[in-house]
């Protein structure tokens, strides 16, 4: 498993606000999510390439984050033409590729595209507390705010923790049978890795009281203002989005 | 076990959200009515982190592996303050490697957060009811209904929101197929969680009882 961290190069076209970006990203997604006619869908794969390029994000990436979150839609994409619908195009022995399952996964398969590509360009680039900066200014609460920062703080510790145990686990060998060998071994390891994962965010926690984190008159977190240009792309994707919807309307 | 994106209409997705949203208020209101409604936190942000990267535990099952869903784990031992890490956990997930949705976010809450609830209230009724004193045999029983129910209750709601929600309709052959698939599929899964939670939790009550149940 690769996260793939954002660089100082990170994209911040066309929406630099991580505000503006997650309701922009969630404005489109549920949009796109709506969309069944040819003439919608092909504005919406035009729209989605337009702002991928904007983004300067590449294509590369995008291939790459590919691999995992498609295998549902690939499944889905794959038997929905030869299982539904009734409408028989064509025929090989007894697979019968049906009309209303193709044009089914041909819409499931590009929605999913252009929402998967929106993410990634716009909200997988955002560096992780830039992205959480952002959900604070939209009002999550404080407890899951919290929650969220130290979650990111142990991510990297918690995986060497991991790998480091396994591989102990291993040079030692594991005891014989199915249940000590394999279900107890690694039960235990994993309850020995939450038991010393645990008292490093006491730790972590604790540090972060006693200097002040939530305290009366503690500082502020930085403040989030939307330029201009910020704001003027987020009407010009509100519009665009309204567009589509009066198409599917009227498709 | 994961709806994407691009599948399921509007009604359902937003749906989704509505009712993770009142799950979470839920979860937020039982957690602001306990003392110290922050003393559960660093437990709750390492389970996230530990459900983020749940594809790193590979448990061997000849002839491959699964990867734990932890759903269940989450939900014994963080009990209100489940829903909200396994939310934040999806919400990295769908952000940095565009697992899950971001449309679907609710769906999937629910489907891996409702789960978890039920674990916390299984644990709950053992830990601090009448059962509390029980058999070390029955706490690994319930332990592994914990851990290998709430992989059959995800899957179980999984399919149903699938099934219901396909812009096409397949017909009743295939969708007892595809729920037979779904479920047999899911079965060693469960089995191991099953196991790996009696593991789990077997070494927390005799090292860090604590550590389970934080109600």
């Amino acid at each position: 498993m690769q996260v793939e961290r954002p660089t100082s190069r990170s994209p911040s076209r066309p929406i630099a606000d991580p505000r503006l970006r997650i309701v922009a990203v969630l404005m489109l997604a549920f949009c796109f999510s709506t969309l069944h006619g040819a003439l919608p869908l092909a504005l919406m794969l035009a729209l989605t390439l337009g702002l991928v390029h904007l983004s300067g994000a590449g294509f590369g990436r995008l291939m790459r984050s590919l691999r995992v979150p498609g295998l549902v839609v690939a499944a889905l994409v794959a038997l929905l033409p030869v299982t539904s619908g009734d409408t028989v195009l064509t025929a090989l022995g007894p697979i019968r590729l049906r009309a209303e399952g193709l044009e089914a996964a041909l819409g499931i398969a590009l929605r999913f595209l252009c929402i998967f590509a929106l993410v990634i360009v716009f909200l997988a680039t955002l560096p992780s507390p830039r992205l959480v900066a952002g959900l604070r200014g939209l009002g999550l609460p404080a407890l899951m705010i919290d929650m969220a920062l130290l979650t990111l703080r142990h991510i990297e510790d918690l995986r060497a923790d991991f790998a480091r145990r396994e591989v102990a686990m291993r040079l030692r060998g594991a005891p014989k049978g199915v249940w000590r060998g394999v279900f107890r071994a690694r039960g235990w390891m994993i309850a020995s890795l939450l038991l010393h994962s645990h008292a490093r965010s006491e730790r972590v926690w604790h540090a972060m009281i006693l200097r002040g984190h939530g305290a009366p008159g503690a500082a502020p977190p930085d403040t989030l203002t939307a330029s201009r240009g910020d704001k003027a792309w987020l009407a010009v994707l509100i519009a665009a989005a309204a567009l589509l919807f009066t198409l599917e309307a009227l498709s | 076990m994961h709806v994407p994106d691009g599948i399921l209409p509007l009604s359902f997705t937003l749906g989704g959200w509505a009712c993770v949203a009142g799950l979470t208020a839920l979860s937020l209101s039982r957690i602001a009515a306990r003392p110290d409604p922050q003393e559960g936190l660093p437990r709750a942000s390492m389970m996230t982190a530990v459900f983020f990267a749940a594809s790193l535990i590979h448990i061997p099952i000849p002839p491959g592996s699964v990867h734990l869903m932890l759903s269940g784990l989450m939900g014994a031992m963080l009990g209100w303050y489940a829903l909200p890490a396994i939310l934040i956990g999806l919400t990295f997930q769908a952000v940095m490697f565009g697992h899950g949705g971001l449309t679907t976010l609710g769906l999937n809450g629910v489907i891996l957060g409702l789960p978890a609830l039920a674990a916390f209230g299984v644990t709950r009724a053992l830990t601090k009811g009448p059962g509390s004193s029980a058999r070390p045999v029955t706490q690994a029983l319930v332990s592994f209904a914990t851990g290998a129910g709430a992989v059959m209750l995800a899957v179980a709601l999984f399919a149903a929101i699938l099934l219901a929600g396909l812009p096409t309709h397949l017909d009743a052959g295939t969708e007892r197929a595809a729920i037979l698939a779904l479920a047999l599929g899911h079965i060693p899964l469960a089995l191991t969680e099953g196991l790996i939670v009696v593991a789990v939790l077997g070494f927390l009550r005799r090292t860090s009882p604590e550590m389970i149940g934080a109600g």
